[in-house]
């Protein structure tokens, strides 16, 4: 019993351990999508219009050595609208919006690898656009399109909104009470060949569910280390109100796992 | 040894239920829709959460440093949104008066209508009411909205590594103001 307790206790430490300081941030610049071949994909990168409106964008497949493969790339600089086609990719630039929209037609299992949105700022090195966007292998149920559960979604509308206009002098908002679809989170979708223009046709969009699945995951983890990170986000505070108020709260906060290193103490020490 | 675990169980149980609690207790202080008089919402488009993105904007309106002004003001932007601009409720996420306090919009989990098609869908919009070309919100508003953001890192609306624009970043405006932008451009979470 003695010995079982203690080759146990190493590993439930850790465990503890890993529980309280949450578990490393792991490709948080990188999303998944799943490939379904013959699909298309639309994908969003969106971009600092200040520094990068009217330089000249492209879409790369990043290899494991060498330098990104270059597959479309525009070469314009309308301060409006650039596109760009070359063979399956299609690559639209919305400069008064802050966003590239990148369109692969038929996908291919070869297509399967990293891919990633760069301004070119050429002579100079071109700057990457995060999060880049692996195609994966579909693997599970949970990883289908949700075109069967939510038909009406799908960035594939995108490209048939009307264009957005601005008052150059404020904030208004800009979407009308029919508002953009949806996105899914990672900005991207894949759409059957052909739909990309039409809203009425059912769009299938890639959930990604591992993806979202994992951050969940890594949400409910990292929120156990909230109890550390207030305490100093308050000491770093110079309000002083706000440091008085929640001085209390954040000690409240040590509280809990407190109680639980106190108990495991003295179980070992009961045990 | 069957005690041991039991008691393990709970104590990650009680661990658990501590922290979501937590996430509560540890957030400053929001002013509710129906404290201010929100009309209701229509909105029906939700955030993925967390979000990566905070993008901070201005009103260009007036501007209010008093709890009875910045309700009045908030509920101006949200007929203007809502009735003359025909959204689905105001478009922001969060207002912050110069009052200090923080003013619930759509809140954390429903898209907003702040910053164009390829940004309303992944963040967080917070406008700050007043025009802020000229001269900066006070210490206590700026305040405000670093509580608010430090309160949705704690909820999990917002990623811990999220990253703060200026509306002028992602859209042609002159939006959140040259001297609030300045002040965000400080910000560690602002990124260019």
């Amino acid at each position: 019993m003695e010995r079982t307790v203690l080759r146990g206790w190493p590993w439930l430490l850790l465990l503890l351990l890993l529980w309280v300081s949450g578990f490393p941030a792991v490709g948080e610049e990188e999303d998944e999508i799943c490939l379904l071949e013959g699909r298309n994909l639309t994908a969003v990168c969106t971009y600092n219009i200040m520094l990068y409106a009217t330089s000249l964008k492209a879409w790369q497949r990043v290899g494991s050595q060498g330098p990104a493969e270059t597959l479309v790339r525009t070469t314009t600089k309308y301060t409006d609208r650039n596109w760009a086609r070359a063979g399956r990719y299609l690559l639209e630039d919305d400069p008064t919006n802050g966003g590239l929209v990148v369109t692969v037609t038929g996908l291919q299992r070869q297509d399967l690898g990293l891919y990633q949105c760069v301004i070119d700022l050429s002579p100079q090195k071109p700057k990457e656009l995060f999060p880049r966007i692996r195609l994966v292998q579909c693997r599970d149920h949970s990883s289908t399109p949700a075109s069967d559960k939510n038909p009406s979604r799908g960035l594939a509308q995108i490209s048939t909104l009307p264009p957005l206009t601005f008052n150059t002098q404020s904030k208004l908002p800009t979407s009308p009470r029919t508002e953009t679809p949806l996105l899914p989170m990672t900005t991207a979708s894949l759409s059957s060949p052909g739909l990309e223009v039409n809203p009425t046709h059912k769009t299938d969009v890639i959930r990604h569910g591992s993806v979202c699945k994992s951050r969940s995951l890594r949400h409910n983890i990292k929120s156990r280390s909230l109890t550390f990170r207030d305490l100093t986000s308050v000491i770093q505070d110079s309000s002083a109100g706000w440091r008085w108020v929640s001085a209390p709260r954040a000690l409240s906060c040590f509280v809990s796992p407190l109680c639980v290193v106190c108990l495991f103490a003295s179980l070992y020490i009961g045990l | 040894m069957s005690r041991f675990y039991v008691l393990l169980a709970w104590a990650f149980a009680h661990l658990r239920l501590a922290a979501a609690q937590e996430d509560q207790a540890c957030c400053g202080p929001i002013v509710p829709r129906r404290e201010w008089k929100a009309t209701a919402s229509e909105c029906n488009q939700t955030l993925n959460l967390p979000v990566r993105y905070v993008v901070v904007s201005h009103t260009a309106g007036s501007s209010c440093n008093t709890p009875a002004l910045c309700l009045q003001q908030a509920q101006n932007v949200q007929h203007y949104h809502a009735r003359t601009l025909g959204f689905c409720d105001v478009g922001y996420n969060f207002l912050i008066g110069e009052d200090g306090l923080v003013y619930e919009g759509r809140g954390w989990n429903t898209k907003g209508a702040h910053t164009g098609k390829f940004w309303n869908h992944m963040s967080i919009g917070i406008t700050f009411m007043g025009n802020y070309m000229e001269r900066s919100p006070p210490p206590r508003a700026l305040r405000a909205a670093k509580s608010l953001l430090a309160c949705g890192v704690a909820q999990g609306a917002l990623s811990p590594r999220y990253t703060v624009k200026g509306h002028r970043d992602a859209q042609q405006t002159l939006s959140p103001g040259d001297q609030l932008y300045e002040i965000i451009r400080t910000w560690p979470q602002y990124h260019e």
